[in-house]
């Protein structure tokens, strides 16, 4: 009878005892993903999980937070079977659902009870129609048509999908394509959802929309995990928050004490911030905030429209760049995309753009660098007018997707290639590359492949090859997404002081970021 | 149309096409089977493609030309080069249909047929993941050409340095489809993609009349072009 009670006590969903090293084990057959195992960043060779114990009941949500590479997405990945399916190596322990061990089934089983949520929205979709998509998942199951067609209705009139349903998914922005991806998970129907930062792709909408998600499937008594670097907009959906580091878990708080902490003490930990922390930091300094351009509840908006501006004399300053006009059009579309004339960057020399996803930033400083041949326009440079195709020998770029632009087979190779056509000696251009590489950080990886750094390496290696382009305007699309604490400030730090010299445009959703740099902000609006 | 419809067309033209023999036997089916891929193009309002696959295949005529002031041309012409044109003449409805079905046909339904003609999935997952590779390779293209731009890595620098630049093209391309494959696939597995299961049917997977029809016809055709083969002939004769 004893016996009985207690296992009718035992919580929903537990994992014990789990121990994982990515060591590969010897008896194994060689194994074809081994190549790109190794370029899966730093998280191959030392980090493991070591002693994970926590349990969750139904329809509760858990937040994992730690710096990059603590263990979060290897974590998840032990929960839904990719380990040891995907990349081998020794796992002991156990996983409960519902009281029944997980570990023995292969991910594609597990797949009915679990739910996977990546973090890059672009490859996590396997048709090319949103509605396809949608019951793909629900189809690999074998459920009959109606099931899935009743399934979905609800699901698509809550989340006013109707009009996506004949979109290709390639033509959506991340922040959709996000959602997509969950409403395919919850077709299925699952106990579990893993969400590996859901959230690094999008802006501040998405982010809402995705939190208002995560809420419903927590009435509908679904268990969530999140790991995740942004904690803003999770503050009232989680119900337990566990930091990791190293493969371990370091604290535990609940949601009402995690919330409690202020910036200082979270700043020791190491992580970002909640909402309430930034909150609390403002209002004892109001005044000190007021004569500062930022605020970060209601920032000092400058719209790009609407705003006829005359060339004022500040634009003849140095590093001041002006558009007189600008147009651009995708064939398809109806409307431009960009439309705007006299509009300056002037006063300050960094200047963030946000706006929601898919508004055009990223159209807007593709054009301003002249890597958009559609647009037309003209834009004033330090006095000169300049035709916007001439623009890319004055701008260099860090892209949203660094991998695009780390061409060479060492982070020594790809600085000396922007080096390349500036008439410096073979001497010259060692010394400069020194100097860029300790000051970066980058100093032990030099002769590594570029594809093995992490995240944030990567990051400021693209950073660090761009400014050695010498070029006076910087333009950073997304420099921070999917970087922890650390990571971000680091970057923070070197805008700061690039932008002694240089003019700097970013574009970003980042709201510590922007809060690290005081920049002038301008929001992107249709 | 269905799948299963689309493939069996494109199975029957593509081999039709290339036989001599059946070409000079059944000369009026050889133009009514290169016409069907110009009304499907029409059909689907790919106007652009349409007119280049007549351009196409007016220009690869010109081989077998009667019209004296041509051949005179086609007298300076390598031979090799006119061989390549017959080919390209021979094989143009196949890549013709090839186009219409990869435009055509989404995933799913491609998953779908293959299923339920009994075909083992690992080729069908294998080759399904063709459909949703193009577009990103496009896509990747699109951003790599720009960071290459960015750079300051000119046309100059192709013809001074061809292969190195090259590989600045290719290894971001490379390295990026690798990731997202693998990705990819991680996703798919957790959505319960796997190899040995049934998979749901939708009412359009099904076989109409005309779907059946169309399977017909071209069965028959094909029939007639295993007659007519040499080898064949030879057979029946005695």
């Amino acid at each position: 009878m004893k016996k009985h009670s207690r296992k009718l006590k035992q919580p929903y969903f537990t994992v014990e005892n789990l121990n994982f090293s990515y060591k590969p084990d010897q008896s194994d057959q060689f194994d074809w993903l081994e190549p790109t195992l190794r370029s899966d960043q730093t998280e191959v060779e030392d980090i493991c999980l070591s002693e994970i114990n926590f349990s969750l009941e139904r329809g509760e949500c858990l937040l994992l937070t730690g710096p990059s590479g603590c263990g979060k997405t290897t974590l998840l990945r032990t929960i839904n079977g990719i380990i040891p399916e995907f990349y081998s190596g020794q796992l002991d322990g156990e996983i409960n659902l519902n009281q029944k061990s997980v570990l023995t089934l292969k991910p594609e089983q597990r797949g009915c009870k679990i739910g996977s949520i990546f973090q890059n929205p672009r490859s996590q979709f396997f048709n090319i129609i949103v509605q396809d998509e949608l019951s793909f998942g629900c189809e690999n199951l074998n459920i009959s048509y109606q099931e899935i067609q009743t399934r979905l209705a609800p699901l698509i009139e809550q989340f006013q999908f109707e009009s996506y349903l004949e979109r290709r998914l390639f033509d959506l922005s991340g922040g959709e394509k996000q959602r997509v991806a969950c409403l395919s998970i919850a077709a299925m129907q699952p106990e579990l959802i893993l969400y590996d930062e859901p959230s690094s792709n999008l802006d501040k909408q998405g982010m809402e929309a995705l939190r208002d998600l995560m809420l419903n499937f927590k009435e509908l008594g679904i268990t969530q995990i999140v790991a995740e670097h942004r904690l803003a907009y999770l503050e009232d959906v989680s119900d337990k928050v566990m930091l990791m580091s190293q493969g371990k878990i370091i604290k535990r708080f609940t949601n009402q004490d995690f919330q409690a902490l202020n910036f200082t003490e979270l700043d020791k930990l190491g992580i970002r911030k909640t909402k309430k922390a930034y909150v609390n930091l403002i209002k004892p300094n109001m005044n000190l905030v007021k004569s500062k351009p930022v605020e970060i509840k209601q920032p000092n908006l400058l719209y790009l429209k609407n705003k006829p501006l005359n060339f004022p004399e500040k634009v003849l300053k140095q590093n001041a760049l002006a558009i007189k006009s600008l147009y651009l059009k995708y064939p398809r579309s109806k409307f431009p995309v960009l439309d705007f004339e006299n509009y300056n960057f002037v006063d300050q020399n960094i200047h963030v753009l946000t706006g929601s996803n898919g508004v055009g930033k990223t159209s807007l400083i593709h054009a301003l660098a002249g890597l958009e041949k559609r647009a037309k326009g003209e834009v004033v440079w330090q006095r000169e007018k300049i035709r916007l195709n001439k623009l890319n020998k004055l701008c260099g770029v860090v892209f949203q997707d660094i991998n695009h632009q780390l061409f060479s087979d060492s982070c020594f190779d790809e600085m000396a290639l922007s080096l390349e056509n500036q008439k410096f000696t073979r001497q010259e251009i060692e010394e400069l590359i020194k100097n860029m590489a300790d000051r970066l950080d980058l100093a032990d990886h030099l002769f590594e492949h570029p594809m093995n750094l992490s995240g944030g390496q990567k990051q400021r290696l693209a950073i660090a090859s761009t400014i050695l382009l010498n070029r006076p305007i910087l333009i950073l699309d997304e420099p921070t997404s999917g970087l922890d604490f650390k990571n971000m400030q680091s970057i923070a730090n070197l805008i700061k002081e690039i932008a002694k010299e240089k003019l700097i445009l970013i574009v970003t959703h980042d709201q510590e970021l922007i809060f690290e740099l005081e920049p002038i902000i301008h929001e992107c609006k249709n | 149309m269905n799948v299963r419809t689309k493939i069996m067309v494109a199975l029957c033209i593509s081999t039709v096409m290339v036989n001599r023999s059946f070409r000079l036997a059944f000369p009026w089916l050889i133009i009514i089977l290169n016409l069907i891929p110009l009304i499907w193009l029409i059909c689907l309002k790919r106007y652009k493609v349409a007119a280049f696959y007549v351009i196409a295949y007016l220009l690869s005529l010109t081989y077998q030309t009667e019209i004296v002031f041509l051949q005179n041309i086609l007298n300076y012409v390598p031979y090799i080069i006119l061989m390549m044109m017959a080919i390209f003449h021979y094989m143009l409805p196949g890549f013709a249909m090839a186009f219409i079905i990869f435009t055509t046909t989404s995933v799913q339904e491609y998953i779908n047929a293959m299923s339920r003609m009994r075909i083992p999935m690992a080729f069908t997952i294998a080759t399904s993941v063709l459909f949703r590779f193009m577009p990103t390779v496009k896509a990747e293209r699109i951003g790599i050409n720009r960071a290459v731009k960015m750079r300051g890595i000119t046309k100059a620098r192709f013809i001074k340095q061809p292969l190195q630049t090259f590989s600045f093209v290719i290894i971001p391309l490379l390295n990026c489809s690798v990731r997202i494959g693998d990705e990819l696939s991680m996703a798919s597995l957790c959505r319960g993609l796997s190899l040995n299961q049934e998979r749901t049917v939708r009412p359009e997977d099904q076989l109409k009349i005309w779907d059946w029809l169309v399977i017909i016809i071209s069965l028959l055709i094909l029939l007639m072009f295993v007659f007519n083969l040499n080898g064949m002939r030879f057979l029946f004769q005695t």
